[in-house]
């Protein structure tokens, strides 16, 4: 008897995708004007979330318990779901940018290669994971006992939609994703400034030529990828059991794997390929364990969801490095 | 003879330490067309370059309209109407022709912009069929077209070419010589056009520079250059 | 414990710097000659140890089985877990159940340890098929990274063994319990016979285990050996010719299958070697758990080592080894204490921390507007290393002032926290200061001016880079 998953299962399916499709969007676009993968990339996401832990601990705590000091109750806590996202993406966006200024910038125009330049940001991810860390670890806190380790599902506005019954941020997600989304390819394809970005990533040196800021081009590229990261992981910290910075390492595989199979080169791309591993992660994974087991094979799969991210990774890079993206485009040219 | 624009003094210039031109010197006139013609590896290119600031410069000068721009950096050279258009790689590939043309005119004041790129879509009809067409689905000579179409947006003063013709079908490199000549008539630019097809140069050019192993073998009208029979077999492959 | 070395370092500690430095060895052979980014060295680590924790006991149960066949049944009447994997078949236990159970098996383990060694005979097959698999899977898994290598273009490379590294050790391992106990781990039955454990007695210090004193001199066997191959490669023609040729495309296509050849040797003498440094590190610290070969103990780290000692020589990454590892146990011992003295003045300086760190943002500012007026590219440095100092001291002042009680409470943490940032650290600054000190890749678009003339010199005959690419020289000051 074939189980299918629960719609509430595909409606966090969806849910996760959209924050990996945020996360390898901000990737890919670093990649294309660093030409480095950052592996420090899911820890940005990480502070995004720690964003949310902050707010919730000293503010927002106060409007989503009953009978808290305010008798608004619940309706101004919905306003979480929208400041959270829009100061992490500011806040994060200033880390990543600091990330290129003091760390790739520099290194790279030391003539440090591509390995070495990789090596520099597993150290700044690890550096930036421990402050996190440790800052969680020393802050005062006002309603939660630790911050480090809480699970803020309880703190997740629960909503009934079609008599589903869900949480906001699952909502929230896709619709920040998709937002962010259209508002980058508007900014990247009719604004001048944003072209400029496109054209400066492209070819520097024509660009600078053509007297466009090739350097504020990148150092705006980078923030705008911390910022995407930084929304991305501010609701995303309502889908984690147990926070703790060091939840990174595990979620910058599947970051990878979904840049990798929507092509490095292509941000629409990566919204793509983020969205497939995602659900592929989540969703398809629970799937193909209920089919098992209806065939009489009963074997959890869920623990290896991390597996089929990895097995992605291994199997594009050896088979398809251009991704889907690549691969389209490939197919497109043939008919020319 | 009207003054000359450019003036090259005793240019000695390379790759690092690799020296390419050694004591190089001509003039470029107002108004005209100066075709760089030579074997391969004589330094046509290098000399484009050295002047646009692209390469080590061990000594002497290049003098613009009474002005040492010999160490400016290319960007100041290009707004202040020095153009250079190297071979490849002078357009932006994964940006539309209307986006090339914005990034051409990046600098200038929006309906000053406006303005320049729709004169320069009038010179060059066939780009205004491709507006939202990305670069890199251009044709070779349309390219070569966008990249002259951004040089001209800038209104550069003088344009100097890298071989705009090689890779194109000879009835493609022929219509783009067309419109280059038509800088000089209507447009009154002056020209640097280096060239691997000779003939097509020196015909098109008044007059002429010719580059061996570095050096300025002949500075002088191209007519004179066409007809020396001599020169013309040992160093351009002219019958 | 004894105390030996400076009072800092233990024995257990010895072995452990043992083990790394064979591991940096090992890396050094990868990446150094070899030329492979290995990001995902902690997996060939954890084979070995694997090996020996997973396969090892299962073959271990095996062979007690056979000498005492008496003994499953006792154990299994004795102890719950195996009785809930052991449904009387060895078939099914030696497949199924290894551990799973971290106090049962702690109990198990040991008698199946007592059993074997006390048959010379068993321990010899033991041992011989535990560091022979090791040193042949390890092997095999440095010949597929070896391929790998021939197909992917650096990064990808690097991410790609990055990820297998990760698939394998914290997910597969993991997450599968029968393989190797999953998250709870399996102890190990070290495979040395008591005649041998008789022998080292004699030269034990007191309170020190024998498996300990046997661990040390495999390990430091095993390092000789290591750094005898390691030389040889280096000094050999064709390791000065691999470390010549290992960005140079046109030259490897010249020399082609001899060059491949040697690489695949390397990669797979050094992913053995570090295979048998993880099974070594093994017999000491028991349980094997997926978590403790994580990529940051195992990859990241002895990247540190190596950077820091000068890739491709190999003197020098021992010295890194030893540098890193010493500075990383001189912070565990020494940071409480200092931590503790230094809380007087701390608690002065929080008390003035917001005007002195007012002050000291002024300073910075004025030294970033000073900065570009600087006469000498010397004197910019140092302003710019002043402004990081001050920067980075102001932080930390802060942090610690605001917390310094919180930080004592939880010094633990906050120990950990502090090698990861050292480690971290060590690696910006050696990029910094050194970038030649990292592995030669392919040239990036940035370079040093000597390797942009050599290279424009190499490639002036080709098809030109980027025509807008300037050299340096000609660039004046910003206009």
């Amino acid at each position: 008897m074939l189980v299918l998953p629960s719609t509430e299962y595909l409606i966090y399916s969806i849910a996760y995708g959209s924050s990996l499709a945020l996360l390898c969007m901000g990737l890919t676009l670093t990649y294309m004007v660093t030409k480095v993968p950052n592996f420090a990339h899911a820890t940005l996401a990480i502070t995004g979330s720690a964003v949310t832990l902050l707010l919730i601990d000293r503010i927002y705590h106060v409007f989503y318990l009953e009978g808290g000091a305010s008798s608004l109750g619940k309706t101004p806590y919905y306003t979480l779901y929208l400041i959270a996202p829009i100061s992490a993406f500011l806040i994060v966006g200033l880390v990543a940018l600091i990330q290129y200024l003091l760390v790739l910038r520099p290194l790279s125009s030391r003539g440090v290669g591509i390995i070495g330049l990789m090596i520099a940001t597993l150290a700044f991810d690890i550096i930036l994971v421990n402050i996190l860390t440790l800052t969680l670890y020393l802050m005062p806190t006002a309603y939660f006992g630790k911050l480090i380790g809480p699970s803020l599902k309880g703190f997740d506005a629960s909503v009934s939609v079609l008599g589903i019954s869900t949480s906001f941020s699952r909502l929230a997600l896709p619709v920040i994703a998709v937002t962010l989304a259209i508002a980058l390819h508007l900014f990247l394809t009719r604004t001048k400034f944003g072209v400029s970005l496109r054209a400066a990533i492209e070819n520097p040196d024509l660009a600078r030529v053509l007297g466009i800021n090739v350097d504020l081009a990148y150092m705006t590229s980078w923030f705008i990828a911390g910022g995407l990261a930084g929304a991305s992981g501010a609701l995303y910290i309502f889908m984690v059991e147990n926070f703790k910075p060091a939840v990174a390492s595990l979620v910058i595989v599947s970051v990878f794997a979904g840049s990798i199979l929507g092509g490095l080169g292509s941000i629409y791309g990566a919204l793509l390929g983020g969205f497939l591993v995602g659900v592929t992660e989540t969703f398809v994974v629970v799937l193909i364990q209920n089919i098992l087991a209806a065939y009489g094979l009963p074997i959890t799969l869920t623990h290896y969801q991390r597996l089929f991210s990895l097995l992605i990774v291994i199997v594009m890079l050896l088979l398809a490095p251009q991704g889907l993206t690549g691969l389209i485009s490939r197919v497109g040219r043939g008919g020319r | 003879m009207s003054q000359p624009i450019l003036v090259a003094e005793a240019l000695s210039s390379g790759y690092g330490k690799f020296q390419v031109l050694f004591d190089v010197s001509f003039r470029v006139y107002e108004n005209e067309i100066l075709a760089v013609v030579g074997p391969n590896g004589s330094g046509k290119s290098t000399l484009l370059k050295t002047v646009f600031g692209l390469t080590t410069i061990y000594s002497g000068s290049v003098i613009y309209r009474g002005r040492d721009i010999t160490r400016l950096p290319p960007y100041v050279k290009a707004r202040i109407g020095v153009a250079y258009l190297p071979q490849t790689d002078n357009v932006f590939a994964e940006l539309t022709v209307k986006e090339n043309l914005l990034m051409a005119a990046y600098t200038l004041e929006e309906s000053e912009a406006r303005d320049r790129i729709e004169e320069v879509l009038n010179l060059y009809p066939v780009l205004k069929e491709r507006l939202s067409y990305k670069a890199r689905s251009l044709s070779g000579g349309e390219r070569q077209m966008l990249a002259l179409a951004m040089t001209l947006v800038r209104r550069p003063d003088i344009i100097m070419l890298d071989e705009p013709t090689a890779n194109l079908a000879p009835v493609v490199a022929r219509h783009l010589l067309k419109k280059i000549s038509m800088l000089r008539d209507e447009m009154k630019k002056t020209i640097v056009l280096v060239e691997q097809n000779a003939r097509a140069a020196l015909e098109l050019g008044d007059r002429a520079l010719l580059m061996v192993s570095g050096r300025v073998s002949y500075e002088g009208p191209s007519e004179s250059l066409l007809q020396d029979v001599e020169l013309g077999k040992r160093y351009l492959g002219l019958r | 414990m004894v105390d030996s070395l400076l009072g800092i370092f233990t024995l257990t500690d010895v072995l452990d710097l043992i083990i790394i430095t064979v591991v940096v060895l090992a890396l050094n052979l990868m990446a150094g000659y070899a030329g492979i980014p290995n990001f995902g060295m902690a997996v060939f680590v954890f084979i070995g140890a694997f090996i020996l924790a997973g396969v090892g006991t299962r073959i271990a149960l095996l062979l007690a089985s056979y000498v005492d066949p008496g003994f499953i049944d006792t154990l299994g009447r004795e102890h719950a877990f195996i009785a809930l994997k052991y449904n009387g078949s060895l078939r099914d236990l030696v497949l199924y159940g290894v551990a799973g159970d971290p106090v049962v098996n702690r109990i198990a383990t040991p008698r199946l340890e007592a059993i074997i060694s006390q048959d010379l005979i068993l321990s010899i097959i033991l041992l011989i098929i535990v560091f022979g698999l090791a040193i042949i899977v390890g092997a095999l898994t440095g010949i597929i990274a070896s391929f790998a290598a021939t197909r992917l273009k650096e990064d990808y490379l690097a991410i790609a063994l990055l990820a297998f590294s990760e698939m394998m050790v914290t997910v597969v391992f993991d997450q599968t319990d029968s393989l190797a106990g999953g998250p709870n781990g399996a102890w190990v039955v070290r495979p040395w016979p008591s005649v041998l454990e008789n022998a080292i007695n004699p030269i034990t210090p007191t309170g020190v285990s024998p498996d300990l004193m046997i661990a040390l001199i495999v390990g430091l066997l095993t390092l000789l050996l290591c750094i005898l191959y390691a030389e040889r490669i280096a000094n050999s023609p064709m390791g000065r010719m691999l470390r010549a040729m290992r960005d140079d495309d046109l030259a490897i296509s010249v020399y082609g299958r001899d060059v491949a050849l040697t690489r695949l040797k390397v990669m797979a003498v050094g992913a053995a070697i570090a295979s048998i440094a993880g099974a070594i590190y093994a017999t000491i610290h028991s349980p094997v758990k997926a978590i403790d070969y994580n990529r940051f103990d195992w990859t990241f780290t002895p990247w540190a080592m190596m950077i820091l000692g000068g890739v491709a020589n190999n003197w020098g990454v021992i010295l890194g080894a030893i540098t890193i590892y010493t500075g990383k146990r001189l912070i565990h011992f020494y940071m409480p204490g200092l931590l503790t003295t230094l809380t007087p003045i701390l608690e002065i300086v929080s008390r003035f921390a917001v005007p002195l760190v007012l002050v000291t943002i002024l300073v910075i500012l004025l030294l970033v507007t000073l900065r570009p007026r600087a006469k000498s590219s010397t004197m910019k440095r140092l302003i710019t290393y002043t402004i990081i100092g001050l920067g980075g001291s102001i932080v930390l002042v802060v942090i610690l002032s605001i917390s310094i009680k919180a930080i004592l409470d939880n010094i633990d943490i906050v120990r950990a926290i502090t090698l990861n940032i050292f480690v971290g650290l060590i690696i910006l600054l050696v990029l910094y200061l050194k970038p030649q000190g990292i592995i030669p890749e392919k040239p990036s678009k940035t370079l040093s001016r000597k390797e942009l003339e050599e290279i424009q010199t190499k490639s002036y005959k080709e098809k030109a880079p980027n025509p807008y690419k300037t050299t340096l020289d000609t660039q004046s000051k910003e206009v």
